[in-house]
């Protein structure tokens, strides 16, 4: 047991596109920064492609002692904070640790968790700090063993508790029981839970998320000969001496900020199953001006392409190539409405009524307009009559953090401070021990 | 009459994993005084039991006596925080017969705070240990969720 009274907690959610970090018991997260590590390259040749050379990291431990913001070019490698991005830099790779929800890089791991400490002022050695962490549901026991090393070995940390994100996302709203859909930038996925478990088997996810969206506006950019020229270079080159990752990465804020200021999902007649026209019922007639300058008019197309996520997979209903919403060579869905429904009718009789009364919507990649409203025109033409579907959201930044708000409510309970694993409980068990016997 | 547990037996989860919780454990009370409250035992021979989360435990926050009605048991939960509540109801069987169930009903309105929310959501289980031989479990997250007439149909599913 550890007795955690009036030490303040650190809670950590780490997303395929943002991390957010901060201290338990408050209603936000304090510091949100995009989940991506800058590694400066120091070219050797002039501008040659080909001749860049990363600086000797010296094996990931030291690596990582740098790992702090990219405050001056002398800093061997950095965690972008969002500070650091909106400037044009010739000299960053980047490396991402989370790929479609999964963990690629455990050191680009270690950088976060290290950058996240740092502006939280949790500094090196400050021991007996509790973290909170929150895991997607498919995390595997590896990954969660792997994230106990590293905050009792690397970190040095007091106490940790992994939670799983859609068991806070669902408390967070006042249900132990339900559906919760989360769209996020690296994947979308409808976890089923009931009485406090997640039903791990049910689980229905799919690779496309947000950033897929962004490879869609992008193609619909494409498709207008518009192409993005950032920091004045020529539209859709990139320099020679400009990391491609960087590039890309700027890139795609650029097609986020596009989808986020554009899309929308347009609603359904619930009468005859015609959908509503966008430039009848909206004013997103404007344009948009891309970074150097270029408009281009949002059309009917730019404005629905997250309804890729919305649509069954036969594709009724809607103007969209087929190949963009059948389900997948296993027989997985990509659209949420689907995914929520396999999930559903896989679980028992009993309990389906429970389940689709409280379908939990989460997620940046909900915001869109009409996201709930659609989600429940689409699933209550899918399932039987006699079942009742109540979609649940909250307000949009709640949606946004909402593994994070459930972590933080949880990590400031006064009763919560028995269930944290404690360091001397990790050494004395060891991880895989302490992983199967409190986090599974 | 035992209550039977119709779907929370024949579900076990699938894997064996550790329930998240908040370390919220019900009072000592909360179990004595439910065993009289099924007998309808004094001073527990009371219509319906409001429970509330105070000081890190469950606790006994109202009593219901046994003339007051559904109505009279909405009435008293709060507009816009959680409660757990167990209800003696009475009602006729489809072929006419009165009979009566005990309830249990987790109160969660949208309006709540989240942190009451998150709270009362992540103690359900301990509560639920507490109350043994509750075989009816029944959420409502708004007012419209707890007419009689939402609430009867699931009740009488059990008889």
């Amino acid at each position: 047991m550890y007795c955690g009274d009036e030490v303040f907690s650190v809670v950590g959610d780490l997303g395929t596109q943002s991390s957010r970090f901060g201290y338990a018991g408050e209603d936000l997260p304090k510091v949100v920064f995009p989940s991506a590590i800058g590694n400066v390259v120091h070219r050797t040749g002039s501008e040659e492609d080909g001749d860049r050379k990363k600086k000797s990291t010296g094996g990931a431990s030291s690596d990582v002692e740098g790992a702090v913001v990219a405050k001056t070019k002398a800093n061997t490698s950095g965690t972008l904070g969002e500070a650091n991005i909106g400037i044009r830099r010739t000299d960053l790779e980047l490396s991402f640790p989370l790929i479609n929800g999964h963990v690629q890089d455990w050191d680009a791991v270690e950088c976060i968790w290290a950058h996240a400490f740092e502006q939280l002022s949790v500094k090196e050695g400050a021991k007996g700090v509790p973290y909170m962490y929150a895991l997607p549901a498919w995390a595997s026991r590896a990954e969660s063993q792997k994230s106990a090393e590293l905050a009792f070995e690397r970190f040095d940390l007091g106490a940790l508790y992994l939670a799983r994100s859609p068991m806070l996302s669902a408390f967070s709203t006042g249900r132990s029981s339900g559906v919760v859909c989360d769209c996020g930038a690296g994947s979308t996925s409808a976890v089923p839970i009931l009485d406090g478990y997640v039903l791990n088997q049910l689980v229905g996810r799919s690779e496309r998320g947000g950033d897929w969206l962004d490879g869609k506006v992008g193609e619909w950019l494409e498709s207008r000969k518009a192409k993005i020229g950032l920091f004045g270079f020529e539209r859709g080159t990139i320099p020679e001496y400009m990391p491609t990752t960087y590039w890309r990465f700027q890139e795609q804020r650029v097609l986020r900020d596009v989808k986020e200021s554009c899309c929308l999902i347009p609603q359904v007649d619930s009468d005859d199953g015609a959908v509503f026209d966008i430039e009848e019922n909206d004013a997103e007639k404007g344009a948009y001006e891309l970074p150097d300058g270029t408009r281009v008019k949002a059309d009917k197309t730019l404005c629905r392409i997250p309804e890729l996520l919305m649509v069954r997979g036969d594709g009724a209903g809607c103007s969209i190539s087929p190949a963009d919403v059948s389900p997948s060579r296993e027989g997985a869905f990509h659209d949420l409405p689907s995914m929520v429904y396999t999930a559903v009718e896989k679980a028992d009789v009993d309990v389906r009524k429970e389940l689709l009364g409280n379908v939990i919507l989460t997620g940046g990649g909900s915001c869109f307009r009409g996201s709930s409203e659609r989600l429940q025109y689409e699933l209550t033409e899918k399932v039987p009559v006699a079942y009742k579907v109540k979609i649940v959201t909250a307000t949009p930044l709640e949606r946004r953090f909402s593994a994070w708000i459930g972590g933080s409510i949880l990590a400031s309970l006064g009763s919560f401070q028995q269930l944290w694993l404690s360091k001397a409980e990790y050494e004395e068990m060891g991880a895989e021990l302490a992983c199967k016997k409190r986090f599974h | 009459m035992p209550h039977v547990h119709k779907y929370r037996r024949a579900h076990p989860p699938p894997r064996i994993q550790t329930i998240m919780s908040t370390g919220v454990e019900a009072a000592d009370e909360v179990g004595s005084s439910f065993s009289q409250f099924k007998l309808q035992r004094a001073p527990y021979n009371v219509r319906y039991i409001i429970y509330e989360i105070k000081e890190d435990k469950i606790q006994i926050e109202k009593q219901g006596a046994r003339e007051n009605n559904w109505e009279d048991f909405c009435a008293d939960l709060p507009e816009s925080d959680c409660r757990y509540a167990v209800i003696d109801v009475e009602f006729e069987t489809d072929d006419g017969r009165p009979t009566s169930k005990i309830i249990f009903l987790s109160w969660a309105p949208d309006t709540a705070k989240v942190r009451s929310k998150m709270v009362y959501a992540g103690s359900k289980e301990a509560i639920k240990r507490a109350l043994v031989g509750v075989g009816i479990h029944l959420n409502a997250t708004d007012r419209s969720e707890l007419e009689f007439e939402q609430i009867l149909p699931a009740v009488k599913r059990f008889t």
